[in-house]
């Protein structure tokens, strides 16, 4: 895991107008309810990606695609947009990185 | 490893083209939707006609909007964002300019002229641009770039006025005949054995703004009306499998499905039930058969939307439906949803004993499982 601080996580989806907002808003909530408030979420439709993100959401279906556009990003990978572990994964490796 | 991977390479490809038709419309939906509520309220079956009447016949002639923007302002800003997509700004600007001569070569709305001409405008600016890129004189830059634009784009339009405007009426009217052919012979629900399946896979926007919007649209200046809106933007297939969640599901994935439902019913977010049949495919069926079930609804109603539903909310399809609509549109949304929920409720019981014993539903369930404890449940 690398030492630097991550400042910006893009959720990414196809159209980057529904299911991606959605996500972001809860990764905001956990992220607010963990304490973390140094950390910007934003929602983005794949193909819009610059390939600067440093860390990627998006739905395993997806994923494959998100990668192609930003293979350095570290990619988190959901299948259930509403209630992933991996939204929690996020959130630990956040905090970890802030200890 | 290489099957998989080529696999998903091929997944890639297809969701990646049908990304760049959906991305160059979706941007644009506010201005559909604006569209669908001026016609809405001023067309002279609208709900204020009045108001869209002449100024010498007491109104304010609001009507005046429909047609223009419907004519122009659409096909125009999806060829922007098309063009914008391949060749940024400059590409956008190219790909405005030629495709007004397609609008004005025709007399129906060029969505599909737009969505042809704007990104290859664009793409034939860019290739023009090569051809002399790193060889202006410093300080000729601004001249070159702003003629060389103007000329191609200027020069697109007036080639897309004579050569492309018969081509492409000519396509559009076979497409429009051919849904047509498929309403009258019955045949259009059998488009839900296409669509279901493809929606799941993260192909519900490609379908329904790639071909369903720019098709029904220009279906919906002739009639008022199109029942294409209602193809993939039907929330009752996703519903009724949701409901049957709720009601045989077993424990986890049952727990989470009542806000599934809020989600994509009053949301319009039907991305959040696709993991449902993900994890049981055979619900593909359930799908399906409602989605089939949703559009003999309104085929035989002859109901339809008078603009997309986007997202694809209850509240949406509600707004956008036309004036004579409302019994089929409304009975389309609950057919569908029973029928699918009754069909996911069989297949979900009948493998209900299964996942009990397992109780393993993948990442669905070790997420609700997840967030289950982390309410302290």
């Amino acid at each position: 895991m690398s030492e630097e601080l991550t400042q910006h996580v893009v959720f990414a989806c196809d159209a980057g107008m529904g299911s991606s907002a959605m996500g972001a808003s809860l990764l905001r909530n956990k992220l607010k309810a963990a304490g973390i408030t140094d950390v910007k979420v934003t929602n983005a439709a794949i193909a819009n990606l610059t390939g600067a993100e440093e860390l990627i959401i998006s739905h395993s279906r997806l994923t494959d695609r998100a990668k192609h556009m930003v293979p350095d990003a570290e990619h988190f990978s959901v299948d259930n947009f509403m209630a992933s572990p991996k939204y929690d994964e996020v959130v630990a490796l956040l905090q970890s990185q802030r200890k | 490893m290489s099957d998989i991977k080529s696999n998903g390479g091929f997944r890639v490809g297809v969701q990646k083209f049908g990304t760049f038709l959906s991305g160059m419309v979706m941007p644009n939906i506010s201005a559909f939707i604006a569209w669908g509520l001026i016609t809405a309220f001023f067309i002279p079956t609208g709900w204020t006609p009045q108001l869209g009447a002449p100024v010498e016949d007491g109104g304010l002639n609001f009507l005046a909007l429909v047609g223009p923007m419907i004519v122009n302002l659409l096909p125009l800003l999806i060829a922007n964002t098309g063009g914008r997509l391949v060749y940024g700004a400059r590409g956008g600007v190219v790909a405005t300019i030629a495709t007004m001569g397609v609008i004005v070569g025709t007399t129906i709305p060029m969505f599909m002229g737009a969505m042809i001409i704007g990104p290859l405008a664009a793409w034939i600016m860019k290739k023009v641009d090569a051809i002399w890129a790193g060889r202006i004189k410093p300080g000729f830059e601004m001249l070159v770039d702003n003629f060389s634009a103007g000329i191609v784009g200027g020069g697109l339009s007036l080639i897309a006025f004579l050569g492309m405007s018969p081509i492409l009426t000519a396509i559009s009217d076979t497409l429009g005949k051919g849904v047509e052919w498929l309403v009258s012979t019955g045949f259009l629900p059998a488009a839900s054995i296409l669509i279901e399946p493809a929606k799941v896979l993260f192909l519900n926007n490609a379908i329904n703004h790639g071909v369903l919007t720019p098709l029904g649209t220009e279906a919906s200046v002739e009639t008022g009306k199109s029942i294409l809106f209602l193809l993939e933007a039907n929330p009752g297939p996703g519903l009724g499998i949701l409901a049957a969640f709720a009601l045989f599901g077993v424990g986890l994935s049952k727990a989470s499905a009542p806000g599934a439902i809020i989600i994509h019913f009053l949301g319009g977010i039907h991305e959040v039930y696709f993991p449902y049949i993900l994890m049981k495919p055979a619900l593909i069926l359930a799908a399906i058969a409602g989605g089939a079930t949703g559009v003999a609804t309104n085929m035989i109603f002859g109901s339809g939307l008078r603009a997309p539903a986007s997202p694809g909310s209850i509240v949406a399809v509600l707004i956008q439906t036309a004036s004579d609509s409302y019994i089929g549109v409304i009975l389309s949304v609950v057919l569908s949803a029973t029928v699918s929920f009754l069909v996911a409720g069989v297949i979900i019981r009948a493998t209900r004993s299964r996942d009990i014993a397992t109780d393993e539903n993948g990442d669905l369930s070790s997420a609700i499982a997840q967030s289950a404890s982390n309410k302290g449940k």
